[in-house]
């Protein structure tokens, strides 16, 4: 009964837009910034994704769930705040986003299997201008803007096998989905003119698509060490339009992303985390018009993590990390660079011996993004919460 | 346990309410270099002959006795004589009195004395500005207030009746008095009591009193007229009472009348005129050379590229007598049904609701103004072949007054083949499509 409660709650979460909010003006680079589908817990330490002791889930990472032996749902919100500037310009970031949504059950003890929604890129920017038109020999004022709206997201089923004490692996397959509406509207100032001018619309929706595969190893070589990488294979990612619009299909060559983690128990409620990931970018922007790829995007992270108390049901871990992120796509001549430091910690409503039954995960991460032309300075709290139980 | 996970999904319910009411700041640039495509806003002229494929004007819409004003004119810029005939109503058939002992009662019984016309003139409009001699006479020719003209009484289906002579003449004289628009509004003319009596009977339908104006050159348009009747009770002789009675029927003949022909649109007057025309763009535009130097052409017209479309008018000076001495309120409506015309459906103002205000200077003293009317939506529509209900376009225009009739005037407009033929001002503008980087 409880499960079947959770399930309803995931797939309502499910229909919850990831990625459809903006949170930065990167998104106008290429296909859009890439959104980490990362939970609290992986951010706190500075994490890419694979590697971590605890089991999680987290869309593409199908290792992460290893013994996580009762059913679970989770899922992430992340409210953005910040401040860019590019030129002259300066504007407030200010988004929510769902990047993490999961459900998964055990079918053994050794083996799980998931359900995994989550952000690929985000489209979501905007762009203004002021213009004029001359009419009747009058310069009539207008405002030229550009918005696009919507994202590309990733829906994965995945399955995690203990093959040994020390060993597992894991696979997942799904699609890429998601719409972007890309709309230009010219408006006239009205006031100038004695008859009122329609706004000139132009505009365009695309629907995502295109497969995914993921294999994660997850390896223990020591009682206090977990090594595990993931390979992302992608296949195309395919932009059709839809409706009326008249713009053209497109497709994107996606690469090969590779990620690689590990943590390490220094002592009981001690450990260290570090993760790496790198991707290919060069041929995804063989087809852009006026945007290049970064070519090879690799981002570096590690952290810290201490049980220092235990407060109401479990521990309360205290997370520290860093984490310096290649963006693969340019807006102007610089390679666009993230890099955050984060603080995390959790809090824990419920536990069966070692099993969070219940419970929220917390990172808040301040970072900057450096493009050249463009400069952001934001702070992003993730908030994930996990349910788990039969 | 149950409780701590109850209270966890209390929690994140709250916590997802929470994050999902916090404002979204869409990041926006002002980098005219990020916007992807390149849109060029131009005007277009259009002449005549290269979005009309039909033209025509259409009277009698409406008759004077719609109006709710009267008219006098004599000899009005040489030509305009107009006369306003008005009917009263039964007077009241009793009235209350006290008798000598102060106790109220019914009269039905009392003599009426004689009464008084009095006229409320319009004296912004009236021309000129000295004073004019207006006359009142009885009517002793029956009439019917929707159909009575110049020349005939009654000019109903299977009943024309002549006027004994032509502009209600023979009628019988009641009096005249002096109107001087710079000393009062208002005129008071006296009527005796055996035309009072001989209106008092409702089914002569040749009772009724002709207002005129007997200096040349003259026009006036009255508002309101009132008879007031002074009755003597049975019970009371010494007192006297007033009826008031307002009219019941008023219209106003005239001649002569408009050329039915005119040269150009003719819009409004009393019977309203309008000015039909059937459009039809051109599906692409090779010209002018102005145009093509900042577009590629051929340029495909589409409903999307028209930000706006005006109809572009000059004004003219059709007939001076019915030249507008105030604002006209022109309408235009797309015509549902051009083959049952003149009597089609219209669709809804293109113009809006009060309509646009064209003051009277510009059919006078300005002569060969230009007024532009939108029709964005109907041009829109026209072009795309259905209107946003998927209905199909109309492409038939009336040009017409907001209300008809709305003046004794009428607003003209030079028509085609002449340079100040109309004209069809499209504001487009042309961008490649949009497309995914």
């Amino acid at each position: 009964m409880r499960l079947r409660r959770y399930t309803l709650v995931a797939f309502a979460l499910l229909t919850l837009p990831a990625g459809a909010f903006a949170q930065t003006l990167l998104n106008a680079g290429g296909i859009g910034a890439p959104i980490e589908p990362l939970n609290a817990r992986v951010r706190g330490v500075g994490g890419v994704g694979p590697g971590r002791f605890d089991a999680m889930l987290l869309p593409g990472e199908p290792g992460a769930a290893i013994d996580l032996v009762v059913p679970t749902i989770t899922f992430s919100m992340q409210p953005v705040w910040g401040a860019y500037s590019i030129g002259d310009s300066r504007g407030d970031l200010r988004a929510t986003r769902f990047p993490v949504v999961g459900l998964s059950y055990p079918l053994s003890i050794n083996s799980v299997v998931m359900l995994t929604f989550g952000g690929v890129f985000d489209q979501r920017w905007a762009v203004t201008q002021n213009s004029e038109a001359v009419i009747g020999g009058r310069n009539v004022p207008a405002e030229d803007r550009f918005v696009s709206d919507g994202g590309v997201s990733a829906l994965r089923v995945g399955w995690v096998q203990r093959l040994t004490a020390d060993f597992g692996v894991g696979v997942s397959v799904g699609t890429y989905t998601g719409q972007v509406t890309r709309t230009f509207t010219r408006s006239f100032d009205t006031l100038a003119v004695a008859n009122p001018i329609t706004d000139f619309t132009e505009q365009g929706r695309w629907q995502f698509s295109g497969p995914l595969a993921t294999v994660s190893g997850v390896w223990d070589p020591l009682d206090v060490v977990r090594v595990a990488a993931t390979i992302a294979w992608s296949g195309d990612l395919k932009a059709e339009p839809v409706d009326i619009t008249k713009g053209v299909a497109r497709t994107f060559d996606m690469p090969l992303q590779v990620r690689i983690g590990a943590s390490g128990l220094l002592r009981p409620g001690l450990s260290l985390h570090a993760g790496f990931s790198t991707a290919d970018w060069s041929s995804t922007g063989k087809g852009f018009d006026d945007v290049s790829t970064t070519g090879r995007a690799t981002s570096v992270g590690f952290g810290i993590e201490w049980e220092f108390a235990h407060f109401w049901a479990g521990p309360l871990p205290l997370r520290l990390g860093y984490r310096r992120t290649d963006l693969p796509f340019r807006l102007g001549e610089a390679d666009p660079v993230e890099t955050v430091f984060s603080v995390g910690w959790s809090f824990t409503l419920a536990q069966l011996e070692t099993i969070t039954l219940a419970g929220f995960d917390f990172a808040m991460e301040f970072g900057n993004r450096d493009a050249g032309v463009l400069s952001e300075d934001f702070r992003r709290l993730t908030v994930t919460f996990s349910l788990a139980g039969g | 346990m149950r409780k701590a996970t109850n209270a966890a999904l209390a929690a994140a319910g709250a916590g997802l309410a929470l994050v999902a009411g916090c404002q979204e700041l869409v990041p926006t640039a002002t980098d005219a270099s990020l916007i992807p495509i390149n849109p060029i806003t131009v005007e277009v002229l259009l002449e005549f002959d290269d979005f009309v494929s039909d033209f025509d004007v259409i009277g009698g819409f409406g008759s004077p006795a719609d109006l709710g004003r009267g008219l006098v004119a004599r000899k009005f810029k040489g030509t305009l004589d107009a006369r306003t005939l008005i009917r009263f109503g039964a007077f009241q058939s009793r009235i209350t009195v006290q008798d000598s002992l102060g106790v109220s009662r019914q009269d039905s019984a009392f003599t009426a004395l004689g009464g008084q016309l009095v006229i409320v003139f319009d004296s912004i409009n009236a021309i000129p500005d000295g004073p004019v001699t207006l006359t009142a006479a009885a009517t002793s020719t029956p009439w019917d207030r929707r159909t009575a003209t110049w020349d005939l009484a009654i000019d109903s289906a299977g009943d024309r009746t002549p006027w004994p002579t032509p502009g209600a003449g023979s009628s019988k004289p009641l009096g005249s008095v002096l109107f001087d628009r710079s000393v009062n509004d208002t005129v008071v003319i006296a009527v005796d009591s055996a035309t009072i009596a001989a209106w008092s009977d409702t089914t002569n339908l040749s009772r009724g009193v002709m207002i005129d104006v007997t200096d040349a050159g003259a026009r006036l348009e009255f508002t309101s007229v009132a008879l007031k009747v002074d009755v003597r009770p049975s019970i009371h002789l010494d007192t006297i009472v007033s009826l008031t009675g307002a009219a019941s029927e008023r219209t106003f003949i005239f001649q002569p009348s408009p050329d039915p022909d005119p040269p150009g649109l003719r819009v409004g007057g009393t019977p309203a005129w309008r000015s039909i025309m059937r459009l039809g763009l051109p599906a692409t535009l090779t010209g002018p050379p102005a145009l093509c130097a900042l577009v590629s052409c051929p340029l495909a017209i589409t409903a999307e590229r028209i930000n706006q479309a005006e109809l572009v008018l000059t004004t003219s000076l059709d007939d001076p007598a019915f030249a507008p001495l105030s604002a006209v309120l022109v309408d235009i409506r797309p015509v549902l049904a051009p083959e049952l015309l003149p009597k089609s459906p219209l669709g809804q103002t293109l113009v809006g609701a009060l309509g646009q205000a064209v003051a009277p200077e510009f059919f006078d003293t300005e002569t060969g103004t230009t007024v532009s009317f939108p029709v964005t939506v109907f041009i829109q529509d026209l072009v795309r072949g259905v209107t946003r209900l998927d209905a199909p376009a109309p492409n038939t225009i009336s040009v017409m007054t907001t209300f008809e009739p709305l003046l004794v005037g009428f607003a003209s407009f030079q028509g085609p083949g002449g340079p100040g033929a109309p004209m069809l001002r499209l504001i487009l503008t042309v961008s490649d499509n949009v497309q995914i980087p």
